[in-house]
């Protein structure tokens, strides 16, 4: 049975208990500045200090997308021996097949978007398989309809997605509101 | 000079500087020359009075007008005092151009804020005031101060020449090409290595920006020894051409030395007439000379790596 006990983030705000057993989709609301990243924060120092999710693999994908100069194929795997099909199949269906891996991006992700940079670190997510993914306003620079299919592809690639968005139609995908 | 003189022109919209151009170039010249004439003199003084004192005698300039060791101490002491406040002179007047030459640029950035979408303008603003003192600190300063050493090698060699006569042009054609041999062998490779350098320390600071940002992710996945051995191997790189262009660069020095020496030998084994004196002012000559050709290459080099720094700032000062 996995159970989140209630936490409280730095910010002072008390976030309930959540019970995982049943659901698959949890959305962590709140407006901006409520804390939700810090949650995010907490649940994985609580994993990797106190094994919250013990047994499970987890992965984050953060609010602001992280890249380093390289690669755009050593962005996505971090050096990490993926199968080229999986990557081939993960890009199609994140809407990244027209983007060139072999191309060098710099500090920051240049040359790419902002939208193509949240798709990239969600390749990079689901290249792992996860039970867990914690997805921190992943798809805010997308546009609503891609942002709905990247969330779908989150959703069908993991046992439990906790995830926090501004966007209500992704809000109502969601099992449960925290 | 054209883009520093653009450069001087943009900086005119906000009626910031009140020098002109050809007066701020003017009065670096003239800096240049009272350093060389003040370095010169001091250095001719220490010429006469060995030459001279050897003989235990006071050192006579015209007629009834002469010197002794204390009058040239006095006079060297002097030297230093003026040549330090003129070089802090020039020092201030290249920062105050330059920091209102990135002003400006700031102030343009911050008037037309908004028009331009493209624009980052707070990297534009830090990018403009670094590189403007790049271009200060490492084009006009050392600009002036090649200027100041060829001015002080041309005088010295005149001066020199006077003394001994066409066996010193032997000698200087002897260290001339010896220097510019290895200048010339060097040079692709030291630029080369710099280039290589750059890649590699702006890998290197990506990689720690990754590391910073992206840690939890890092944990995530278990990728952080991978990510740190390969910050290990950018540092190691740095590290190594940062060692291979200082040993270069020392090599120089050496090079120019050992020259200097073999150049004298040379002389001496084909000219058995110099004397005593001569050898005295050749000892001075590379005495002074050496450290300026020193001083004068690393100036060149500095130059040639800050002129895209000017590039950069007039490039935002006229977008």
């Amino acid at each position: 049975m996995l159970i989140i006990k209630s936490i409280e983030t730095k910010n002072g705000k008390q976030w309930p208990e959540i019970n995982l057993s049943n659901i698959s989709t949890v959305c962590v609301d709140g407006p901006s500045g409520s804390g939700k990243s810090l949650y995010f924060n907490e649940l994985i120092k609580l994993h990797f200090n106190e094994n919250l999710f013990k047994g499970y693999s987890l992965v984050y994908i953060p609010q602001v997308p992280t890249t380093f100069n390289g690669l755009i194929k050593d962005n996505i795997t971090l050096y990490r021996n993926f199968s080229e099909k999986r990557l081939e199949f993960l890009c199609r269906k994140l809407n990244f097949s027209h983007i060139d891996l072999q191309a060098k991006i710099y500090d920051k992700g240049l040359p790419l978007s902002g939208g193509e940079l949240q798709r990239l670190i969600v390749i990079r997510a689901l290249l792992c398989e996860p039970d867990i993914i914690l997805a921190d306003e992943t798809t805010s620079a997308m546009d609503l309809e891609l942002a709905i299919s990247v969330h779908k592809e989150l959703m069908s690639n993991c046992s439990v997605l906790l995830f926090s968005s501004h966007h209500d139609k992704l809000k109502a995908l969601s099992d449960k509101k925290l | 000079m054209n883009a520093l003189r653009k450069l001087y022109k943009d900086s005119q919209f906000n009626n910031q500087l009140k020098l002109s151009f050809s007066s701020f170039v003017m009065i670096l010249v003239s800096l240049s020359l009272a350093i060389a004439a003040l370095d010169l003199l001091g250095t001719a003084l220490i010429a006469i009075s060995l030459q001279n004192l050897s003989n235990f005698e006071s050192i006579h300039i015209m007629g009834d007008i002469y010197v002794s060791i204390y009058h040239v101490i006095a006079i060297l002491i002097l030297r230093v005092f003026f040549t330090t406040f003129l070089l802090y002179i020039q020092g201030n007047i290249v920062y105050r151009f330059m920091a209102i030459i990135s002003q400006s640029v700031i102030n343009k950035i911050i008037l037309t804020k908004g028009t331009d979408q493209r624009i980052d303008n707070d990297k534009v603003m830090q990018l403009c005031v670094t590189e403007s003192n790049n271009i200060g600190v490492g084009y006009l300063l050392p600009l002036v101060s090649v200027a100041t050493e060829i001015l002080i090698v041309l005088a010295m060699t005149v001066y020199i020449y006077s003394f001994i006569g066409i066996q010193f042009v032997g000698l200087s054609v002897i260290i001339l090409l010896l220097s510019l041999i290895y200048l010339i062998s060097i040079r692709p490779y030291l630029k080369r290595l710099g280039n290589r350098r750059l890649v590699v320390e702006n890998d290197r600071i990506s990689l720690i920006n990754f590391i910073t940002y992206g840690i939890r992710e890092l944990f995530c996945y278990g990728v952080e020894s991978k990510f740190t051995s390969r910050y290990q191997r950018y540092s190691f790189e740095s590290a190594g051409i940062g060692n291979r262009q200082q040993v270069l660069k020392n090599a120089q020095k050496y090079w120019l030395e050992a020259s200097g020496i073999v150049s004298i030998l040379l002389l001496v084994s084909f000219s058995p007439g110099l004397g005593m004196d001569e050898l005295i002012l050749l000892g001075l000559y590379g005495y002074k000379v050496v450290p300026s050709a020193n001083r004068i290459t690393a100036g060149l080099s500095s130059i040639t790596y800050y002129s895209s720094s000017i590039k950069l700032v007039n490039y935002h000062a006229n977008h």
